[in-house]
């Protein structure tokens, strides 16, 4: 697969307490990604952060380090990243989602060695 | 092998009893002090120093119950461990007087809270 120039960047803003399906949501969403096509998804964790309800949580005390911020990153064209956002939207029943364009420079893997 | 049931049936209870209290002052304070553990630590001195002040001066309890008391429940509802974390990690982000004040708040005040738990054993009667 190769994907360069435009693109579109997704990010979704979660919990790392947040569940679908009995598996943490960030996994649901990468394993969604992946089964759907995409070029890639990257999860990151937050050390600290708040959302809607205000609330904030840190991993600085320990009582505040339930439920840390998770960002999962997806790059593609415009087209895959449109087709997977219901499927998003129905995930993420808790959670921030946005979408930026993007120039996409380099995509790349190294192939297996024969 | 009843002592050992009621020890963890009260350090659940007490553990338990952190979690809650420290959660709702955390909800109440701003900022990332970490004010939850404070509470729970300085309520937990004040409550060991009324306790003992009973079964020093009055023998008030069984040796099974203290241990189920101190031991079990102020044991769960005090924590050293977070304590030590939250200071680290205020020292780490170079919050020093934060966490020069977590010490001195924990450690003088924590002691000056069993102090002050007998002192309200002596006073009160109780």
């Amino acid at each position: 697969m190769k994907i360069e120039g435009e693109a579109l960047l997704l990010r979704i803003f979660i919990g790392e307490s947040d569940r679908w399906k009995g598996k943490p949501l960030y996994e649901a969403i990468v394993r969604k990604a992946r089964e759907e096509g995409l070029a890639g998804a990257t999860v990151l964790r937050g050390l600290e952060g708040f959302g809607a309800s205000s609330r904030i949580h840190t991993a600085k005390i320990l009582r505040l380090s339930e439920d840390l911020p998770i960002v999962v990153e997806l790059v593609d064209r415009e087209d895959r990243i449109r087709r997977i956002l219901p499927m998003l939207d129905e995930m993420v029943t808790e959670g921030l989602i946005t979408l930026e364009n993007v120039h996409v420079v380099t995509y790349r893997h190294q192939s297996a060695s024969t | 092998m009843l002592k050992l049931f009621a020890l963890a049936i009260a350090g659940a209870l007490g553990t338990l009893a952190r979690y809650g209290l420290s959660g709702f002052v955390h909800r109440q304070s701003r900022g990332l002090f970490p004010y939850g553990t404070l509470v729970v630590n300085l309520l937990g001195c004040v409550v060991i120093g009324w306790v003992m002040f009973l079964v020093q001066e009055h023998q008030a309890f069984r040796p099974e119950t203290r241990v189920v008391i101190v031991v079990g429940f102020l044991g769960g509802f005090t924590t050293f461990s977070a304590f030590a974390y939250e200071t680290t990690e205020l020292l780490r982000g170079g919050a020093l007087l934060p966490a020069l004040l977590n010490v001195l708040g924990n450690v003088v005040l924590g002691v000056t809270g069993v102090w002050l738990g007998a002192v309200v054993g002596r006073t009160s009667g109780l």
